[in-house]
């Protein structure tokens, strides 16, 4: 009787172009059986472009927990067939100021290049914070309330859905009560022995976010994020579900939109991704990348 | 006057091919075939018609036609039918005429004076009128030219294989002509008004070069010099058929893209653009229905069985005013009316799909029914794959159309149509997806006193989809969506002369949208289901349009058409802060979707939003000589809906949305002059276009159209403008026949911003600047050659080349999460490569049926259908460009026998 609730979690999050994906492998079967679409890669001239900012900021405030070092990592924008990390961003100002006009400065790390790090800042619940970037002369500024969290109601291991990844094997699995009353949008990230997963599988590069449409309320008693991959033995999983603002859950959503495109005829028109860091000196050149502040939760496990 | 001065032997001086069959040289043939009779007091023409039956003649004789009801004996035994006739009409009023084919007329014997006091100084004019019908099966043939006394009176039968000619009282020659059918000429003599049916014999497409004279001139009237036409193309199905298919499924709807000014956005879609124009402004009518999603296959192959289909019309430009409702094409496609003289059949084997058409009269009845079906089966192959993952996948589409037709007294008819078609996908037990169309029409026609042609149209059209997710046998969750209308129209035409008709007609349409609703299958189930409110509308029009002819070289075509629509409660109608339901951040530089500050809930019926507009209509031609003309049209279409699509490509899963508050109708005017020539052996057409339209649809990005209760906070409106020339040059006789379509063409859109949301700072898509839309295509070629080689094989290719779509290229990239984001150039600024694509087939003909060998992209080109951007999977740091291409050379083999 609660299956149908992690189908509808599935299916929300599932999102149309995996949908879309997955009926033009049927169809490609169905057509030419297995003949499918080819692919080629090609080699192709790109616009030379002016570097931009790019600002990968999340101020977390972990429940139950004592808050610790807070990063901001900076970086700008590559030529496009580079093949090395694009380059860090040094000497530029981050400052935090929260809604009772506190500002905490960060400082510049001295190890990894493009972190900008502080031990003073604690973020609280349903409070505003502006987060000001001052570099290469230009003025850049966003400002985001915290969302506050929900919590994971517990954590096991359960055999796959059959959406993604290998039909056999364990996904770390979670429960967990939507509040009623409000809308809520959740990011998920899945760590496995300390290294956090990028993507749901090793081949669809994107987030896993969902909102509350079809769970308002109610509670989800199995749900996997990282449907695609399967956990062994003995590995230690940690769950962090992440409560972003609506105009955050956008942004991912149009993320993953662009990074699932398989350029199939039911792909989306690629367009570029617009984040919520305005620049104040130069209006048509903001900055890339984003600026959420949330309370987190967390839950992990051993696989037995 | 001249008339009077011809030697009554001769009906028309410059038509000597006919002469008194009592004079006529006749060979071996059906004149000389043997009949055998022994009749007594019959009417003369039944012993007429009793003779060709034997004999096999072709004949065409008016049974109302006085002397014709003369009862008669006669008893002959192993004569020929040459002497049976000569008998039969001895001492009769009426004499019989034959031509070189062969072909025999009965007419009144021409008497001088009884011509002279019938034709006074006033002329006074008489009717002729009927329906222009196939000989072998009686069905109606729809848009035949029929040329009167030298082609100085023209007329079209319309879309219902009506005509009606006005003609001084004595002999007139008649010519008529249609696409698929043996030019065939005949005499009326005229006393009185008359009913009378224009038979015509199939013309053996394959057989081309042995059958058909050269005298194919104006036979296809839709590139007619002579006509005001502009802008419409009509398939010739038969030539369709020869042609290269995919999977061996004929597709009028992929023959039509190889025509100019259509162009489609993929190989794996049957999704076109017209003049520009997105796949959601095509209007598809099977009978009058509207089918929302005409695809198989996720839109591989169209829902049009060539099979089940007489005709398929794209209008362009220049639309009739008795269509509206979409901004950019009609495509009208007419299903056939079945055999009324013989129950036939023919059934086809293909690689994809197999198919039977049935036809037939109707028992009891003067009339005919068809029915058509066709199932794929690759999934009977999947069966036995290594794979037993593919096992499990259930993958299949079908379709079914039945037509019948049921003559009421001799100008009517009550024509009941239906459709019903359906795309099932299943892996395993997990995951299901189906999509069909469902459509039915009840239409009566009826011609009043051959003057008024008056239709009475019921039209019912249906599109679903549903998806659904199994966990658990009896715990599965289904997704339906569904769009529903319920057309009534009222078609009249009134034919006042020859130079002077008039259209008018009133329409009423009931719709439903139901975006979608999600619900647990199993009854039991606690499951608590949710639905996307669904919307309701009304839309109405009212139109009004001459057909005006000037001597022979001015003719015009105007109508005006008024259409409104009203969005209907029950409804949940939001309102938004500034009364904006999408802003435009221009410190952000992105859209953002409004703040919902309040709802209202509607009650049923109250109306939300009602938009109208007057559509004019006109189009006109000037004859430069007896061959060529220039035409201009001018023309505005609305439109009431739009397809919530962000995706590349029409897909199933993409649902209609009504105009409502905060979504206004689209709107195109479009302007084009052409020049059009037919000679004897070819027809030319050449247009230039423009065409500018206004609330053109764009999605936001990161936009969640599906289940999304607010589609309006999800789109931009903006404009629209598209400008081309098209060349179509055709051959429809000789040994080679087919055409060559080029077009060359620009499409563009913009979507500015507001001025108060920051204008000024170029935001928008693309800064607010016209961009190509996505369907632009600069240089568009294909060519169509159809080549009969001896008297078995057929040879059909199609060649296409053109220029690559637009595509938008990154500019750099950055990290983010660990994942690689692609940061974009100007939209749409870049091209995909150079496309081009030769098909070739070969078709054999048996006694009873056909063999058709075809490879679609003979060369195997590597067509790119998209360029994405990616992460490398080995190396995240690394981007690439993968170049996508639907299909590589694919052969297919069919089979059709006919019984």
């Amino acid at each position: 009787m609660q299956k149908p609730m992690r189908i509808l979690m599935q299916i929300q999050q599932l999102e149309v172009p995996d949908v879309m994906r997955c009926l033009r492998a049927l169809a490609l079967v169905a057509l030419f059986g297995g003949i499918a679409a080819c692919e080629r890669v090609v080699s192709v001239t790109v616009p030379a472009n002016t570097p931009r900012l790019v600002v990968e900021a999340r101020l977390e405030r972990v429940r139950d927990a004592v808050t610790g070092v807070q990063r901001i990592r900076l970086s700008t924008t590559d030529s496009y067939f580079n093949s090395t990390a694009p380059p860090p961003v040094r000497g530029a100002t981050v400052r935090v100021t929260d809604d009772s006009g506190r500002v905490v400065v960060f400082t510049e790390s001295l190890t990894d290049a493009g972190v900008y790090a502080t031990n003073f800042l604690v973020i609280n619940v349903r409070r505003a914070y502006t987060l000001r970037i001052t570099y290469a002369g230009q003025e850049y500024v966003s400002t985001e309330s915290t969302m506050s969290g929900v919590s994971i109601d517990s954590i096991f291991f359960a055999p796959g859905n059959g959406f993604r990844g290998p039909a056999d094997g364990l996904r770390a699995t979670i429960a967990l009560q939507d509040p009623p009353g409000v809308r809520n949008f959740y990011l998920w990230d899945q760590f496995v022995n300390g290294v956090r997963l990028v993507s749901p599988d090793s081949e669809s590069y994107s987030r896993v976010v969902a909102s509350d449409e079809f769970n308002e309320g109610e509670y989800v008693p199995e749900f996997q994020p990282y449907d695609g991959r399967v956990v062994t033995s003995g590995q230690l999983v940690q769950i962090r579900q992440v409560s972003i603002s609506p105009q955050a859950y956008r942004f991912y959503t149009a993320l993953s939109e662009q990074s699932l495109n398989d350029g199939s005829p039911f792909g989306v028109p690629a367009s570029s991704l617009r984040g919520n860091i305005a620049n104040l000196t130069s209006p048509a050149n903001v900055a890339l990348g984003y600026f959420i502040v949330a309370e987190v939760t967390q839950a992990e496990r051993r696989v037995p | 006057m001249l008339a009077q001065q011809r030697p009554a032997g001769s009906v028309n001086d410059a038509t000597p091919s006919y002469q008194p069959l009592a004079l006529a040289m006749v060979g071996a043939g059906p004149l000389s075939s043997v009949v055998t009779l022994n009749v007594t007091q019959r009417p003369l023409g039944d012993i007429l018609a009793e003779i060709a039956r034997q004999s096999r003649i072709s004949f065409a004789a008016d049974p109302s036609m006085p002397g014709m009801e003369v009862l008669r004996d006669l008893r002959v035994s192993g004569i020929s039918a040459r002497d049976a006739i000569q008998l039969a009409l001895n001492d009769s009023p009426l004499r019989a005429l034959v031509n070189g084919a062969g072909q025999v007329v009965v007419t009144r014997r021409v008497v001088t004076s009884a011509r002279a006091t019938l034709a006074g100084p006033a002329e006074p004019r008489l009717r002729v009128s009927g329906y222009v019908r196939s000989l072998a099966s009686l069905e109606v043939i729809r848009r035949a030219q029929l040329t009167a006394d030298n082609d100085a009176i023209r007329v079209e039968s319309n879309d219902d294989g009506f005509y009606s000619l006005l003609l001084t009282p004595g002999p007139h020659r008649l010519r008529i002509r249609a696409i698929g059918f043996a030019p065939f000429d005949t005499t009326v003599t005229l006393t009185a008004n008359v009913t009378r049916d224009l038979l015509m014999a199939v013309r053996k497409v394959t057989l081309a070069a042995v059958t058909v004279q050269a005298d194919a001139k104006g036979d296809r009237p839709d590139l007619d010099p002579r006509t005001p036409d502009m802008s419409v193309v009509r398939l010739d199905l038969a030539a369709v058929k020869l042609l290269p298919p995919v999977l061996g499924e004929p597709d009028p709807i992929r023959s039509l893209t190889l025509l100019p000014g259509v162009s489609l956005s993929s190989d794996a879609s049957t999704s076109f653009s017209v003049r520009g124009g997105a796949a959601d402004q095509n209007l598809f009518l099977l009978d009058e229905a509207t089918i929302y999603n005409p695809s198989h296959i996720l839109g591989f192959l169209s829902t049009f069985n060539t099979d089940a289909v007489d005709n398929v019309t794209l209008y362009k430009g220049a639309i009739p005013a008795r269509f509206g409702g979409r901004l950019s094409s009609v495509v009208d496609v007419r299903q056939r009316e079945g055999n009324a003289k013989e129950f036939v059949g023919s059934a086809a084997i293909g690689l994809l799909a197999s198919r039977l058409a049935l036809e037939g009269p109707l028992p009891g009845t003067r009339g005919s029914y068809m029915i058509a079906g066709r199932r794929s089966y690759a999934d009977l192959f999947l069966g036995l794959a290594s794979d037993t993952s593919l096992r499990d996948v259930r993958a299949y589409f079908y379709d079914l159309n039945a037509k019948a037709n049921l003559p009421i007294g001799n100008n009517g008819a009550l024509l009941l149509s239906g459709y019903l078609g359906r795309d099932r996908f299943r892996q395993s037990d997990d995951f299901g997806v189906g999509w069909g169309n469902k459509a039915a029409t009840m239409r009566w026609n009826q011609a009043f006193g051959g003057k008024l042609f008056s239709k009475l149209t019921t039209a019912y059209g249906d599109y679903d989809y549903r998806l659904d997710f199994v966990i658990e046998p009896i715990d599965s969750v289904s997704w339906k969506s569904r769009i529903q209308s319920l057309d009534v129209k009222v078609d009249e035409t009134l034919y006042l002369s020859e130079n002077n008709s008039i259209e008018f007609g009133v329409q009423y349409t009931d719709q439903q949208f139901r975006p979608g609703r999600i619900a647990a299958s199993n009854a039991s189930s606690t499951f608590q289901e949710r639905e996307v409110s669904p919307r309701f509308g009304v839309s109405s029009a009212a139109y009004l349009g001459q057909d005006l002819k000037f001597g022979t070289r001015f003719a015009v075509r105007y109508g005006v058409r008024y259409a409104g629509f009203s969005r209907r409660g029950p409804a949940t109608i939001y309102q938004y802060r500034d009364n904006a339901a999408v802003v435009y951040n221009a410190a952000l530089a992105r859209y953002e979707p409004g703040e919902v500050v309040d709802s209202i809930r509607a009650r049923s019926g109250q109306r939300l939003a009602s938009f109208s507009g007057w559509e004019p209509r006109v189009s006109g031609r000037v004859m430069l000589n007896d061959i060529s003309s220039v035409k201009a049209s001018y023309s505005r279409t609305q439109q009431f809906l739009l397809l919530a699509s962000k995706t590349n490509s029409v897909s199933p899963l993409d649902v209609w949305e009504p105009v409502g508050p905060f979504v206004k109708p689209q709107r195109a005017d479009q302007f084009a002059i052409g020049y059009s020539r037919t000679t004897s052996d070819y027809e030319l057409s050449l247009e230039a276009y423009y065409k500018a339209a206004q609330n053109v649809v764009d999605f936001i990005d990161g936009a969640d159209v599906i289940l999304n209760p607010r589609v309006e906070t999800l789109l931009v409106q903006g404009n629209g403008r598209a400008y081309g020339l098209e060349l179509l040059a055709r051959r429809s006789t000789g040994s080679v026949t087919g055409w060559i379509s080029y077009t060359l063409s620009r499409s563009e859109q913009r979507f500015p911003v507001p001025a108060q949301s920051g204008a000024a700072l170029g935001g928008g898509i693309n800064g607010g600047r016209y961009y190509p839309s996505p369907f632009d295509k600069t240089h568009n070629l294909s060519v169509v050659a159809i080549k009969p080689l001896g008297r078995k094989w057929t040879l059909g290719t199609t060649f296409s080349l053109a220029s690559g779509l637009p595509a938008t290229f990154p500019e750099s990239r950055y990290l983010l999460d660990g994942l690689l984001i692609t940061e974009y150039g100007a939209r749409n600024a870049s091209r995909l490569p150079l496309y081009h694509r030769l098909d070739i087939s070969a078709t054999r003909n048996f006694s009873r049926g056909e063999l058709q060998i075809g490879v679609l992209n003979a060369y195997n080109r590597f067509n790119a259908q998209a360029l994405r951007f990616r992460q490398q999977v080995v190396n995240p740091l690394v981007a690439e460009a993968v170049q996508t291409s639907i299909f590589g050379i694919v052969p297919s083999l069919t089979y059709v026998f006919h019984f």
